[in-house]
């Protein structure tokens, strides 16, 4: 059987993140992981460019894997990235549980903004089957060192 | 004193009219957060945290999800297409009194679960924490 792509895509407004942020800073660790914020923070004039596009891929990963925003905090899904500068994505918590009953495989991101707007597109490439995961059919997910899931990119 | 939703209504609207850039009369108990007064996620952060500086209740996103689905497991609560199935349906006629499953025109799919969350429920939700966090 063929593997099933899940896709997700966002499109988040920088000023409305840069916005939110500014009048109730404390937001900022209850959706960002530390990674992210040092990340971003380090781009300095571009900050919430760089925020906005991680929220967007949040947003993107939730749809992707159907419905589970109300149900997985914001940090579960962090956007890292490799040593060329490319974006990848890390699951913990709930989200990863999620993906794991998804049976997913393989993940990318893409991350872009202009004009006022940061985009994220996601491509969840799963394993194919219906029924309930088969923990001995599927691939052990690379365990981080923080305990998040590494997904292959 | 517990606060009650009474006390907590413009507390609520405030923040959401705020969060929104709506009238305050605009949010009434019976709205939906997200299908009648066009809520997005980042909204939602936005107006919880409003709320949790005023009132100094603390409610989560996942807060939300948690009372929706109840701790029951995503096999459990779905069926593979994340179609809600009975146990999912009846736990949110459960826990959303303003829920009737005979009015749904078409099968309540996972994601369309949180647009079913009204004014009322935040309201209630802020209530019932409230009154823990006194019984504490």
């Amino acid at each position: 059987m063929p593997p099933e792509i899940l896709v997700g895509t966002d499109l988040v407004d920088v000023e409305r993140v840069h916005r939110l942020l500014a009048e109730q800073p404390e937001i900022a660790g209850r959706v960002f992981t530390d990674r992210e914020l040092s990340y971003c923070t380090a781009r300095r004039s571009r900050r919430s460019e760089h925020l906005a596009g991680r929220f967007a891929a949040k947003e993107a990963v939730f749809k992707a894997l159907g419905g589970a925003p109300a149900m997985a905090a914001w940090t579960d899904v962090e956007v890292v990235n490799r040593a060329g500068g490319r974006p990848a994505l890390r699951l913990h918590g709930r989200a990863a549980s999620v993906a794991r009953r998804r049976r997913l495989r393989h993940a990318e991101v893409t991350l872009s903004h202009a004009a006022g707007l940061a985009i994220a597109h996601v491509v969840l490439v799963c394993d194919p089957g219906t029924g309930p995961e088969q923990a001995d059919a599927v691939p052990s997910p690379e365990k981080t060192e923080n305990g998040g899931t590494h997904v292959p990119g | 004193m517990t606060v009650g939703t009474t006390e907590l209504l413009p507390v609520v609207q405030d923040a959401i009219a705020d969060a929104l850039g709506i009238d305050a009369g605009e949010v009434q108990p019976e709205a939906t957060l997200l299908n009648d007064l066009g809520a997005e996620s980042i909204d939602l952060l936005d107006i919880l945290f409003r709320i949790e500086r005023v009132s100094k209740i603390k409610i989560t996103v996942t807060d939300i999800g948690d009372l929706l689905q109840g701790g029951i497991p995503d096999e459990e609560f779905g069926d593979e297409d994340e179609v809600v199935n009975d146990t999912g349906l009846t736990h949110l006629e459960k826990v959303l009194p303003q829920f009737d499953r005979s009015r749904l025109t078409e099968p309540l799919t996972a994601d369309g679960v949180l647009g079913l969350f009204t004014v009322q429920n935040l309201l209630d939700l802020l209530a019932e924490r409230a009154s823990a966090a006194d019984a504490a």
